[in-house]
């Protein structure tokens, strides 16, 4: 290989590096700004939960979607089934390629529009999702239904038509906005929003960003030290509570000797 | 103001009083019945949003403490037999790793979960309503004719286990046995308890009672002490393998235990030997037809997550 291709090579290698490490949280285009806020949330000891506000600034007459996604990761369930007339598990499921957390708000001129159901929202999702395991007869179509129930029963699976509303407007573009609300079971990590700007469902520009969300205070020390010092943290676990066992009936013992 | 904290292994957020009173409750039945209550505080926890493995390995955590403040209280009124415990600790232990590795052929061949229900539901009726009735029977009966006939011949059963060699004395327990017989049952109780996924209490009580001819109230101090040791050996190992210990969830569980298992070893007190058999036995048959309308009615939705009891 020459010396100019392996040059013309490493600074293009070196830019891709750069753009990658500099992803900022909003991203401006030609004709759209996505803003997330906040991009970064702490769990704590208080945490029930959190808001998201996404806005985005997007030609005039055009539609949105906003998408927000957990990392993928595969999902060991058992699947219920009838045994002899009684209800129990027949099985166990893994399901890949499943986000952690599914939440998509589009515009309310997108909520009926027939185009979107195949690109975005649950139809879409099972696409990219594999199911192995105890399938049922009936096929992967009513296992995807319920593991989409499953989700949404715990918060992390959403759709929510007409939730991006507009509010402001100025001669070429149209401010949108939509509150998230994310769950206290969410998981600690990086979330990626997603942006869609559609005209007459045709898809104008995607663009992204990212939030993240870590522990800290005393729920981060304690997962910290339950993944990494496990064996100290089950002793300090089972010393707490002889302690406190102890404590408690010698405190009872004395007060019921009065 | 809002009272929820967030557990970290759990990774959820709860409501304080919630867990406290949950942890009131169930060590209050612990302390009464000498019972660890995982058969139905991690059901509860489950409704309360915390998945099932968390919420199985955290209870084990809170029943130490429980158990301790249990056993202690029940020591202090001499209801501690200390050599009969151990002796059906150590069958429990050989049962319970004989059981975890039964319970894997059961999954390798697809029917372990058929095989646990079942078990769980009959266990839990055969146990209830024979308590029940043996109970409400003595209950009937007048203070005369419940004194035992002394000309009477003893039963098959009573001449089988006088026939195994080696007797000892059980002073505190007011029985003479071979310690054959406790470590066997012992072992049965184990395997039981690591099909089902539950310490075994509510299996070694009657066990202790019917099988073991022991009175009530030692019946109580002992199961309890042998809770404790079984459930600091669950806790390490979750911690170590799973790390599915939520310390936080466990220590707001085992503060309302603690104090529910001193009014629970209060009341068992003052409560009669066959009084305390029939609240055991309505607590065990409830749980039974819960877990009978689980089996029977379609449950919401169709997967679910693994772990638990």
């Amino acid at each position: 290989m020459r010396a100019g291709t392996v040059y013309v090579w490493t600074v293009m290698l070196f830019g891709l590096f750069l753009q990658a490490v500099s992803t900022p949280n909003y991203v401006i285009a030609a004709g759209t700004a996505l803003r997330v806020e906040p991009n970064k949330l702490h769990v704590s000891e208080s945490f029930r939960g959190a808001l998201v506000t996404i806005s985005a600034d997007i030609p005039k007459g055009a539609g949105a979607i906003v998408e927000i996604e957990g990392a993928t990761h595969d999902d060991r369930l058992l699947r219920q089934g009838r045994r002899g007339g009684l209800w129990m598990s027949v099985g166990e499921v893994t399901v890949q390629g499943a986000p952690s957390v599914y939440l998509v708000e589009t515009t309310p001129d997108l909520a009926s529009h027939p185009d979107t159901g195949a690109q975005w929202g649950y139809e879409a999702l099972q696409k990219r999702m594999a199911f192995s395991g105890a399938i049922p007869e009936d096929g992967v179509g009513v296992l995807f239904e319920q593991f989409v129930r499953l989700k949404e029963s715990e918060g992390l699976y959403g759709l929510f038509p007409r939730s991006l509303k507009p509010t402001r407007a100025s001669e070429n573009h149209t401010t949108v906005e939509g509150e998230f609300v994310l769950p206290s079971n969410i998981a600690p990590g990086n979330y990626r929003v997603v942006l869609s700007v559609l005209n007459s469902g045709k898809l104008l520009e995607r663009q992204s960003a990212e939030f993240s969300i870590d522990m800290t205070g005393l729920p981060g020390f304690l997962a910290s030290l339950a993944y990494h010092h496990a064996a100290l943290y089950g002793l300090a676990a089972v010393v707490i509570a002889i302690v406190t066992g102890f404590v408690m009936g010698i405190l009872f013992t004395s007060k019921g000797s009065h | 103001m809002s009272w929820s904290i967030y557990l970290p292994i759990a990774g959820n957020s709860v409501n304080v009083f919630l867990l406290l009173g949950l942890g009131g409750l169930v060590g209050f039945l612990s302390g009464l019945f000498g019972v660890g209550g995982g058969f139905l505080m991690t059901p509860l926890l489950m409704m309360a949003g915390i998945p099932p493995v968390v919420a199985a390995a955290s209870d084990s955590n809170q029943i130490v403490a429980a158990s301790t403040s249990a056993t202690y209280a029940h020591y202090r009124m001499g209801n501690v037999d200390f050599k009969m415990g151990l002796l059906l600790l150590i069958g429990g232990v050989v049962g319970g790793t004989f059981g975890v590795q039964l319970i894997k052929v059961l999954r390798s061949l697809g029917n372990a979960d058929f095989v646990i229900k079942i078990t769980y539901v009959v266990m839990l009726g055969v146990v209830g309503f024979y308590m029940f009735l043996e109970s409400l029977q003595n209950l009937r009966k007048s203070p005369a004719a419940t004194r035992p006939v002394e000309s009477a011949r003893p039963s098959l059963y009573a001449r089988a286990i006088r026939a195994l060699p080696w007797q000892m004395e059980f002073p505190k327990s007011g029985v003479t046995l071979s310690p054959l017989l406790p470590l066997i049952l012992g072992v049965f109780v184990g395997i039981l308890a690591a099909i089902m996924g539950v310490g075994g209490g509510f299996i070694m009580v009657p066990v202790m009672v019917y099988m073991l001819r022991m009175p009530m109230h030692v019946v109580v101090g002992t199961s309890l002490f042998q809770i404790l040791f079984t459930c600091i050996n669950v806790t390490i190992m979750q911690a170590v393998t799973n790390h599915t210990v939520d310390i936080i969830l466990a220590i707001l569980l085992l503060l309302g235990s603690t104090v529910g298992a001193q009014f629970g070893a209060r009341l068992s007190r003052r409560l009669k030997g066959d009084q305390l058999k029939i609240i055991l036995a309505s607590v065990v048959l409830l749980v039974m037809v819960q877990m009978l309308v689980g089996l029977i009615v379609s449950p919401h939705v169709m997967l679910a997550y693994k772990g638990g009891h």
